[in-house]
């Protein structure tokens, strides 16, 4: 038995007795991302259907002006209420979520055949108002039409003459419509390795150090490469458990949930490819934070240093989130950012080609033993002992 | 067997060894006497390979030190000023680790265990987590993982600190058994009662450099003084460092 494996051991016996660490990485990393994504996903769906399907309330000013269009407008679910003194105000203050104001002139204008003018007030910044207005101005657009289609059928002109197209408006995406709520889960993937390698990390070399059990640990006749690589090894090992309990977490909650509206297919399938593909950055991260942790002199101090760190490596992750662009050739090498993709196809239920699968882990691996490397040389620093 | 040729450190401008040399002989307690910051534990730093020497050699029965760091650790058993356990492991478990480092394996280990639970009266704690350990039953657990693979030659850095007088009695009496079976240990000190109580041959050693050598009575002959501490001062010439 080398000695890394006899390392290895002791650290992983040693870390599964520390109940904050493996609550840490384990509940936090491992079940908060999956509940916090489950709720989200189960929240903005069901504001999306139930905006679709309430009955709105629609303060009008001006309603004696419009009585037979408002009338209309039940139809839609659509009541109509007293409106407030100011609409813009109210609007503002969240007060209502859409005012319609229709002017003196409105019926006047109808009649003569003008194009009648009225006017929604609504703030378009925020979601729910947006459902609420999309459902107002259908409403009104269909009325509007069935008038212009009357009005044309009387003076014997076919209503279809003027419906020039019929724009199909058909979703492609495999799921349906909501999947661009898949571009959360790939981040919470990846912060939760790096959450399990940032706290293993901290306590594996600044621990030790702050314990005052580095000094006799490195005075044993054992190479100091040996030491770094069990307990490097101990770090990916905890990495990978915390990624399957996090997509164990996916799955499980993904079935609870229902999310198929929301273009979420989590087969089971996945969880293998996944943790097959997101190993080599767990080894990567692990070798980068056990190289910067090892500066630290305190568990403190190599927390600071390594959620510094966190933030930076998930840069690629949230730009990937906002842009959604496709990575392939050169790029698919860069680590975390291809990742990011790639997590994201397996999820959409996309097979992966040789490259997908080689470039990024050949990535990783290379970045990983550079970093492992440097952390080895820094083993080697009397420095690093006292 | 220790032997150190001419070792010499600096840390910038600060000499802290400047050409020291001695023996470690088997079968005999050796103290490294000095005040603090004299360069003791630096000296011993280099010779469990920790801190590579400016220049000089250091072999350890007959291995180079820094060229074959390995073969040199395996025939040494340190316990550094730095005695930190791991809280979460009992006893048993922090000496097995070592142990296992040194190369120990199943039953010769456990036996091991077992020889030096006794030797060091640890049975009361040895499975138990190591966290709320006393100073006392710290120090015994950080001799025993040290000396767990049996090693011909023991180095301890200040080993009487922090204990109290019940331990201090346990541990001299381990080493003087350990000097009876025939091993080379080498403490380094600054309490003048452990040099009178437990030394063989003293290495006075001040601001990096070896002021005498000897046994006791040999020094406190050479200082013209009738006890050890009275020597001490007058072989390195001031008090600075013993009142501090």
């Amino acid at each position: 038995m080398s000695a890394w494996v006899v390392v290895l051991r002791k650290e992983l016996r040693d870390l599964s007795r520390d109940r904050r660490t493996m609550s840490n990485i384990l509940i936090l990393g491992a079940l908060l991302g999956p509940v916090l994504a489950m709720g989200l996903l189960m929240l903005s769906m069901k504001m999306v259907a139930d905006e679709a399907e309430k009955t709105i309330e629609l303060p009008v000013q001006g309603a004696a002006h419009a009585p037979v269009m408002l009338d209309y407008l039940r139809a839609f679910r659509i009541q109509v209420t007293d409106a407030p003194e100011d609409p813009a105000a109210a609007v503002r203050a969240q007060e209502a979520e859409a005012v319609l104001v229709i002017p003196a002139q409105f019926a006047e204008r109808l009649r003569q055949g003008r194009p009648a003018e009225l006017t929604l007030l609504s703030d378009h910044s925020r979601t729910r108002a947006r459902i609420v207005r999309e459902r107002i101005e259908n409403a009104i657009q269909n009325y509007a039409s069935a008038i212009g289609s009357l009005r044309l059928s009387l003076r014997g002109v076919d209503p279809a003459m003027v419906q020039v197209m019929t724009l199909h408006d058909q979703d492609l995406s495999p799921g349906g419509s909501g999947a661009a709520l898949l571009s959360l889960l790939p981040y919470l993937l990846i912060i939760g390795i790096m959450q399990a390698a940032m706290v293993v990390a901290a306590d594996l070399t600044a621990g030790e150090r702050e314990r005052q059990s580095l000094e006799p640990l490195m005075a044993n006749p054992v190479a100091p490469e040996q030491l770094m690589a069990g307990k490097l090894v101990a770090n990916v090992l905890l990495s990978l458990v915390v990624l399957l309990l996090s997509l164990a977490g996916f799955a499980l909650g993904s079935r609870m949930v229902n999310l198929g509206e929301a273009g979420l297919e989590f087969s089971l399938w996945s969880i293998p490819v996944l943790l097959l593909l997101l190993a080599p950055l767990a080894f990567m991260f692990a070798s980068l934070m056990s190289f910067v942790g090892a500066f630290a002199r305190t568990v403190k101090e190599a927390q600071t240093y390594l959620s510094l760190l966190v933030l930076a490596a998930l840069m690629p992750s949230m730009l990937q989130m906002v842009l959604q662009t496709r990575v392939q050739d050169v790029q698919l090498l860069l680590p975390v950012w291809s990742h990011n993709y790639l997590i994201n196809e397996v999820l959409r239920g996309e097979s992966l080609s040789w490259g997908e699968w080689l470039l990024p882990s050949a990535g990783a691996l290379l970045a990983g033993l550079l970093f492992a490397l440097l952390a080895a040389r820094l083993y080697r620093r009397p420095g690093f002992i006292f | 067997m220790i032997r150190v040729e001419n070792l010499k450190k600096h840390f910038g401008a600060v000499k802290a060894v400047d050409g020291v040399s001695f023996e470690i002989a088997d079968g005999r307690i050796t103290g490294l006497l000095g005040p603090n910051g004299s360069g003791k534990t630096t000296t011993l730093r280099m010779l469990y390979g920790l801190l590579r020497p400016d220049a000089g050699r250091v072999q350890v029965d007959g291995a180079d030190a820094i060229r074959e760091p390995l073969q040199a650790k395996a025939a040494m058993g340190v316990v550094p000023d730095a005695r930190g356990l791991y809280p979460r492991l009992s006893a048993r478990e922090n000496i097995a680790y070592y142990g296992e480092l040194q190369g120990l394996r199943g039953s010769a280990l456990a036996r091991r265990i077992e020889t030096l639970a006794q030797e060091l009266d640890m049975g009361a704690f040895l499975e138990r987590p190591c966290k709320g350990f006393s100073q006392g039953q710290r120090a015994k657990v950080a001799i025993a993982r040290a000396f767990v693979g049996d090693p011909q030659n023991l180095v301890l850095d200040e080993p009487g600190n922090g204990l109290d007088v019940m331990s201090n009695r346990a541990l001299r009496q381990y080493l003087r058994e350990q000097r009876a079976r025939g091993k080379a240990v080498l403490l380094s000190t600054h309490i003048m009662q452990e040099v009178a109580a437990l030394c063989d041959q003293v290495i006075i050693i001040s601001e990096g450099r070896i002021r005498a050598t000897g046994s006791p009575e040999e020094l406190m002959i050479q200082a013209d003084a009738d006890n050890i501490e009275d020597a001490f001062v007058r072989l390195i010439g001031t008090d600075e460092g013993i009142m501090a």
